[in-house]
């Protein structure tokens, strides 16, 4: 199928494709990676903490019991307390306020407060770049859109790209041709899933500062007011039993929508006579997040937020999340969302080796980017075991991130450079299972823990042979 | 297992039937009745067998996955030698940097504007569900932003451009003012 373009507008699409794709790719292969790890973040949290009781299901017998010992514990009544429950991806029930967190055995006994800051810093620098929250997501938004347009320069700069959609001369002679054809193949066949991320992406990020404009322009000033025109108001409730029956609200949950599952509680006002709980509970067969059940005091059924029945705009902005990370109908998906990861990362890196190859010849930029390339990858790596060693995992990835890039473009023979890069980072992905298996027990080791193992050591010697033959090779030139 | 396996054959003869008829090796009559419906149909098969929300994203990437797989199977060697790229001392132009730094206001900011303004009227002046109108707007910014950013990359006459984007931002934001008051 070749699309009718004058030559002009592809001329024209092809120049803003290049000129987004060069200030888009640096920030976007970082939130890329960032984005891939971030799809298995239940996964690197049982990893990272793995001496945490795991079990399926939390009575809602010790549900006030916990929330009495954690006001306790604080000191004083926050406004909203949350008792996540355990789910298939991630086994453990926690407590918080969202500052203050605890994990709960299945009696509701208080153990160990949440100790994953290497997970977390994965997950924040996708989320805001470790910037401050608001110029961070914004920021993160601002690229979901450059990518958006990339998608529609990428299609207008390609006339033949679904008519040559299974052209790929591959081999060793030519990269440039083969990353080209790749490049566009990649592009073309995963274009509904990178759309998805990106639009998926610009929304979360700028979601923020969208609402606050939008209640500026059309509102009081208040973002809440946005909130509420979409989700709607929480109902009021009066004169009710200070003491909260879960067991009964959990019963008319069953009762009422015996299809849902329930994946986290919400008191608001605890101990007060305006409480009101919320109990979030995924639906079948549905992206939204959750769908909120609200309940009286008495556990008596009050009302549901509609965000799988209500209006399609809330519908559709609840959907966001799980469309984005993967998250729903079963752990497989996540697998799947890697993999789709990898090939978008894939399209950010070969853009610009296909850019830097049309130049004809090579300068530090070409260091720069391989530096900034494989120093994000090592980064990650290196950061994750140190970080097993007690080491700030933030300072240990940004100090190993500008090393990588500083002797990338300082250090001469850059192919020469670019193996040793590979090598360092199968060396690094290889102590991750080894400093992991030293420090815990392997009691408490599970198939989260094993699959982990696997796959560094399966991908740490891969990438060591291969580049152990590639060095053969060019020394063999 | 058998759903999964079903529909996954499903995707696989889809991407079969578009790869003979598409173009590998020698053909090329191409049809876009044919494919469309192929891939209307795979698509289908997915979203029947699971719920729509999930059987369009699993529709989507087991084509793209198996279509990748094609590729690699059927891929073509090189018909050309190896070119080995010089090395240069390069040095930093702030002609260009100054024409980047110009560049890059002109199409996020401007466009932005115009793009945040224009989706604004949607909740102001269309008279639907608060909720609906709201996002839809949101939606409508995400699609506009960018594409108006295209729009402003691929032009060269950049003086042109900022009067007619800084004309449009201005005529939006007085419709969004009145539709306010």
């Amino acid at each position: 199928m070749g699309m009718k373009l004058d030559k002009k507008t592809v001329k024209s699409g092809f120049k803003a494709h290049s000129w987004l794709g060069l200030f888009s790719a640096a920030l976007l292969y970082l939130i890329s990676v960032s984005g891939i790890l971030s799809v298995f973040y239940e996964e690197f949290d049982r990893w990272e903490q793995p001496d945490v009781p795991e079990y399926n299901v939390f009575s809602p017998q010790h549900m006030s019991a916990s929330i009495e010992k954690y006001i306790t514990l604080l000191g004083k009544t926050p406004e909203s307390i949350y008792i996540v429950l355990p789910t298939e991806g991630f086994p453990r029930t926690h407590i918080t306020d969202g500052i203050d967190e605890w994990y709960l055995d299945s009696n509701g006994e208080f153990k160990d407060v949440p100790m994953v800051p290497w997970i977390t810093m994965v997950r924040e620098l996708h989320g805001h770049l470790l910037l401050p929250h608001i110029i961070g997501m914004s920021l993160v938004g601002l690229m979901g859109v450059l990518c958006l347009a990339l998608i529609i320069s990428g299609v207008v700069a390609h006339p033949s790209i679904f008519k040559d959609a299974f052209l790929w001369r591959s081999g060793k002679k030519n990269q440039r041709i083969e990353q080209m054809d790749l490049h566009n193949r990649i592009g073309v066949w995963g274009l509904p899933f990178h759309f998805m991320m990106a639009f998926t992406g610009a929304f979360m990020g700028l979601g923020a500062v969208l609402m606050a404009l939008t209640s500026l322009a059309l509102f009081s000033g208040d973002p809440e007011d946005v909130i509420d025109a979409i989700y709607g108001q929480d109902p009021v409730t009066e004169q009710q039993a200070l003491n909260v029956n879960f067991q009964q609200a959990f019963l008319t949950l069953k009762e009422n929508q015996p299809e849902v599952t329930p994946i986290y509680i919400v008191l608001h006002k605890a101990g007060t006579p305006e409480q009101l709980l919320e109990i979030a509970a995924t639906a079948p067969g549905r992206l939204a997040y959750s769908e909120l059940y609200r309940f009286n005091a008495n556990g008596e059924w009050l009302d549901q937020q509609g965000l799988i029945n209500g209006a399609i705009g809330a519908q559709v902005a609840y959907s966001t999340y799980r469309l984005h990370f993967g998250h729903y109908h079963s752990n497989w998906v996540k697998l799947l969302y890697g993999i789709m990861g990898i090939a978008f990362t894939y399209l950010i890196v070969s853009g610009i080796n296909i850019w830097l190859a049309r130049r004809k010849h090579q300068t530090w930029v070409n260091s720069l980017w391989s530096g900034w390339v494989m120093g994000t990858l090592i980064a990650f790596a290196s950061s994750c075991w140190m970080r097993l060693l007690g080491f700030n995992p933030e300072v240990i990835f940004f100090s190993t991130l500008a090393a990588v890039v500083t002797i990338s473009i300082f250090g001469k023979g850059h192919v020469k450079m670019v193996n040793i890069f590979y090598m360092a980072l199968a060396i690094n992905i290889l102590l991750i299972p080894i400093v992991h298996a030293i420090k815990f027990d392997l009691s408490v080791f599970n198939s989260i823990q094993c699959s982990i193992h696997i796959a560094t050591i399966i991908s740490g010697i891969g990438l060591a042979g291969l580049t152990y033959k590639k060095t053969r090779r060019l020394e063999s030139l | 297992l058998i759903k999964l396996l079903s529909a996954i054959l499903f995707s696989a003869v889809a991407v079969f039937l578009i790869f003979k008829i598409w173009g590998y090796p020698k053909s090329r009559n191409w049809k876009k009745w044919s494919v469309s419906s192929i891939f209307i149909l795979s698509l289908t098969m997915w979203m029947s067998l699971y719920s729509w929300e999930f059987g369009i994203v699993y529709g989507f990437c087991s084509l793209a996955l198996i279509a990748w797989a094609t590729i690699f199977y059927y891929r073509k060697t090189p018909v050309q030698n190896p070119q080995i790229l010089p090395y240069i001392k390069g040095t930093i132009s702030y002609k260009t940097t100054l024409r980047v730094m110009a560049l890059s206001f002109i199409s996020i900011i401007l466009a932005g504007t115009v793009s945040g303004c224009i989706a604004l009227l949607l909740p102001i002046y269309l008279n639907v569900d608060m909720a609906n109108s709201l996002v839809g707007g949101l939606f409508l910014f995400l699609f506009l932003w960018p594409a108006s950013m295209v729009l402003i990359l691929s032009r060269t006459s950049l003086v042109k451009l900022t009067i007619n984007s800084a004309l449009c931002a201005i005529v939006s934001v007085v419709f969004v003012y009145l539709g306010r008051v």
